[in-house]
């Protein structure tokens, strides 16, 4: 219940619209309500995401399609002006869901030299949404299916011409983190793997080939206070992992929105292209 | 001269006064005294040895009050005398199979005897345990030990009381798979949520050691636990009679049981404590209104059930529901009420369901008002309490505010130390004398008091408490409590106190707070803002929250305890009063003294059940005696 951002948000007013929870804690009660004021405040336009910037003049952008056992996911590219192959990133959105801020992020990895792929997994639910209905429908897919719909993403990469194939990796965000993570276990070939505010895979570390850096904010607790864990069971697993926790900011810090931090997010963003070239 | 006239005019004056009001006394006990049957009995063990503080029990068949008594020093239990009618009768006292029986009542007395025969399975015993004395009873003979007996109480047992837990026996791998559930759900609201959600990160962390320490004190082998019960009730907390409404399940329908009520209410200790809550969930803030009805909150979701009274005559029970999200009741959780005999209640949950407003209730007539704070004002929580001027006093997120229902006005207060990123929002709440509001936050141990003249709050950092795992505690384990900023994720910390709900001195200069995890109850004075902390005997049995009467003393249910205690500031000390259920989860606790008697009232949370307790005096219980021995008597010529 602590993971109340405004940015990446947890799906927790789900426990009034399902099945009945157990014991009510007086504390949870003010959380719940607290969390509820959140989801209204993200469900209305005061949301603060900038208007979306013009592509930077290297970059193409366009729309694809790929399979997932037999759903068709929609998915953002941004990739370099011109030809030849390109190392890739798998961009895996927050549970803001496929949004400008997203796509802003996919073309600065482009503007890097990045092919960079950014699905919208709530494709698989059918329709189109508005940024404020993609926010809803992300905490109602599965995590085992939307995992699924990163493997195929990372599937269809490795099959796409512009895409240096032996150099695809993966960046998650919040919602995303643990999808970037489970690519990790279950694809050998990934060549990195950024987690942005993301949870850890309970198992199958022995699976992990790519090394993984992970940016955790200081008080996005439930997830930042598994960090020891998490370095603790690679490094028993004889995997490279590398964490950093940046200070005073929340679990949005990363991408504008209320919890925004223009420092923290740059010194993220300047780790991750550091990680990807190495 | 004049002066000595009037004197003795008024002592005349006062004498008869007092005078008739003991005769209108008296003629009023008299008469209850002859209204229906005397059920007395003995209980003894099966050595023949007689028993003090056995809790005995009486129901009518097919009724929802239970009243229960205890024996005296001589084994002896005398009833308040009942209607006419047949009853189930049992006896309980941990160690010992409970004794039952069926009486039919008629005429003017019934006796009972009960025979109890003592269990000799130490894995039986267990089952009958409170939470406190299981934790009391989890070995800490090694600094590793008192590790996990520190991690286990900080963890686990901030929703649930620890026998919940702990009644259950696994081997390693199956406390590990409870473990891995448990640090997945959702904070408080315990759903499962999903495999992408992070563990409790101090849960995941020991999980594997923590497992290993469970699997030896609850696992398939002999046990590592040296149990140690808490004493039978003695002298005053044994004169005590204790009512027990059954609260039928606020929607049966989508949660069946058998009758309506919950299958195992924690009526028999060796049944356990009720390992779900059976539909029952709900029922929580409980407050007795001038007509001598209780009513009580639900907070959790429910079709039909906002805020709901109690006919203490009848048992029956009325809902009314205050129209929420998607069909439901919007959910309530604070309740209160104000000098002029009307009832204030929380709404909690989605601002879309009503959350964040105050529900105004006249119980005289049922009909209610909903009130929302001005928008851009955080909303109500969990706690409200009314001043003595009937300012009404709510917690909200981040701080508290007041609403004067008479000029309509809400004053907001925040805490000085926001906990936007954590559950530790605001907790208990209590208005003083002075009118001025306090409140607690329960995850950063901060106790903090609105100033009206200034505006402005000002906070208490409760000190720390030692944990049984000093010189234990090593640099990796405080980088993860770092990281993990504990306190507002995993629920306590180490040197948690953990203050969760309060009561004001309505006469005095004090505020009580309940240290859940320090297992304190705090005092701080609201001229001095001085605090001192006394603790509980066994601080293991989790007080919760505090409530004031007339004479000073300090009335606090303990959770783990699956009792109320009584503080006499005067002679600091403390009086504990066994309730007859087990595993009830007490999260509030008030006072009925409309007519100069003092009675406590508690909800069970998890069991659906209201009690209201009332402590006879020593004459009282003569005269019952008395006139069960005159019975007897006349049984043995007859």
């Amino acid at each position: 219940m602590n993971d109340t951002g405004t940015q990446e948000m947890w799906p927790n007013h789900r426990r009034f619209m399902g099945r009945k929870p157990l014991t009510l804690d007086l504390a949870m009660a003010a959380a719940i309500f607290f969390v509820g004021s959140l989801f209204v405040s993200v469900a209305s336009p005061l949301r603060a995401v900038p208007p979306q910037e013009s592509s930077p003049a290297n970059v193409v952008t366009e729309t694809i399609h790929y399979d997932s056992g037999g759903f068709n996911i929609d998915a953002f590219v941004a990739k370099p002006a011109g030809g030849g192959k390109h190392p890739a990133v798998l961009v895996i959105h927050d549970n803001q869901g496929l949004n400008d801020s997203i796509r802003d992020i996919a073309k600065q990895f482009a503007a890097a030299g990045y092919f960079a792929l950014a699905p919208d997994f709530t494709s698989r639910l059918g329709g189109t949404r508005t940024p404020d209905q993609m926010a809803e429908a992300v905490p109602r897919l599965s995590p085992n299916l939307s995992a699924q719909d990163a493997r195929a993403a990372f599937a269809y990469l490795q099959k796409d011409s512009d895409v240096d194939a032996a150099k695809i990796s993966t960046v998650g965000f919040g919602w995303g983190g643990w999808r970037s993570f489970m690519l990790a276990v279950s694809a050998p070939e990934l060549y990195r793997a950024v987690i942005y505010c993301g949870s850890t895979p309970s198992q199958s570390f022995d699976a992990v080939h790519s090394p993984v850096l992970a940016h955790y904010a200081q008080f996005d607790f439930r997830t930042t206070g598994n960090a020891l864990l998490t370095e603790k069971t690679m490094t028993e697993a004889g995997k490279k992992f590398t964490y950093f926790v940046y200070p005073q900011v929340s679990r949005g810090f990363y991408a504008p929105g209320m919890q925004y931090s223009a420092d923290a997010a740059k010194l993220a963003w300047t780790r991750t292209l550091e990680f990807l070239k190495k | 001269m004049g002066n000595v006239k009037r004197l003795w005019l008024i002592v005349l004056i006062v004498a008869a006064a007092i005078g008739g009001a003991l005769c209108a006394a008296s003629a009023e006990s008299a008469s209850q005294m002859q209204a229906g049957v005397l059920l007395s009995g003995s209980v003894k063990s099966d050595t023949g040895t007689k028993m003090e503080g056995v809790t005995v029990s009486a129901k009518a068949v097919g009724q929802t009050i239970t009243t229960s008594v205890f024996t005296d020093e001589d084994g002896n239990y005398y009833f308040p005398r009942m209607a006419e009618g047949k009853y189930w009768v049992w006896a309980q006292a941990e160690g010992f199979e409970a004794g039952k029986s069926e009486v039919s009542l008629s005429g003017t007395a019934g006796r009972q005897v009960f025979t109890l025969n003592s269990i000799k399975d130490n894995l039986e015993i267990v089952k009958q345990m409170t939470g406190q004395e299981y934790v009391t009873s989890l070995p800490e003979d090694t600094p590793e030990h008192r590790k996990m007996k520190d991690v286990f109480y900080n963890t686990c047992t901030g929703c649930h009381e620890p026998n919940y837990i702990l009644q259950n026996r696994f081997d390693e791998k199956g406390w590990e798979a409870i473990l891995n559930l448990m640090s997945r759900v959702y904070n408080g609201g315990g759903e499962y949520a999903g495999p992408d959600m992070a563990p409790f990160p101090v849960m995941a962390y020991y999980k594997k050691e923590l497992a290993t320490y469970l699997s030896e004190v609850r696992g398939p082998g002999p046990s590592t636990m040296q149990i140690k019960l808490h004493p039978r009730p003695r002298g005053e907390a044994a004169r005590a009679v204790i009512t027990e409404y059954s609260i039928p399940v606020a929607d049966p329908d989508a949660n069946p049981t058998d009758d309506g009520f919950p299958t195992n209410d924690g009526t028999f200790w060796s049944l356990g404590t009720p390992s779900a809550l059976n539909g029952s969930r709900g029922l929580h803030d409980s407050q007795t209104d001038r007509n001598g009805d209780i009513w009580f909150t639900t907070p959790e979701p429910s079709y039909t059930r906002t805020i709901s009274r109690l006919d203490t005559k009848t048992g029956k029970v009325t809902d009314i529901k205050v129209a929420g999200m998607n069909g439901l009741a919007a959910p309530t959780h604070g309740l209160a009420m104000d000098p002029n005999g009307i009832l204030w209640a929380t709404v909690i949950g989605d601002p879309r369901g009503g959350g964040g407003n105050l529900l105004r209730v006249d119980p005289a007539t049922m009909k209610y008002d909903v009130i929302a704070p001005p928008k851009g004002m955080a909303g109500a929580s969990t706690s409200i309490d009314v001043d003595s001027k009937g300012n009404v006093w709510a917690t909200t997120f981040t701080g508290a505010f007041r609403y004067d229902p008479s000029t309509h006005d809400f004053r907001e207060f925040k805490s000085p130390t926001p906990t936007d990123n954590g559950p530790g929002g605001s907790y208990g709440i209590a208005a003083d004398r002075m009118g001025n509001g306090w409140w607690t936050q329960i995850n950063i141990d901060r106790v903090n008091r609105a100033d009206l003249e200034s505006g402005k709050t000002q906070e208490f950092h409760e000190p720390p408490r030692p944990a049984r795992a000093d010189g234990a505690i090593t640099a990796d384990d405080k980088k993860l409590y770092e990281l993990a900023g504990v306190e507002l994720t995993d629920f306590s910390a180490w040197w948690s106190e953990g203050p969760r709900r309060m009561g004001a001195d309505r006469n005095g200069d004090v505020i009580w707070v309940c240290d859940y995890w320090g297992g304190n109850l705090a005092k701080y004075d609201i001229h001095t803002l001085k605090s001192t902390f006394y603790k509980y005997p066994t601080p293991e049995s989790a007080p919760y929250d505090a409530s004031v009467d007339k004479n000073h003393n300090v009335w606090v249910n303990l959770t783990n305890g699956d009792s109320v205690a009584r503080f006499d500031p005067k002679t600091e000390q403390w009086t504990e009063f066994p309730l007859p259920s087990r595993g009830i989860d007490l999260r509030h606790i008030s006072l009925d003294e409309r007519d100069g008697a003092t009675r406590i009232v508690v909800g069970y949370t998890r069991n659906s059940k209201i009690a209201r307790m009332q402590i006879r005096s020593k004459e009282e219980l003569q005269a019952l005696k008395t006139q069960a021995q005159d019975f007897s008597a006349r049984a043995s010529k007859q």
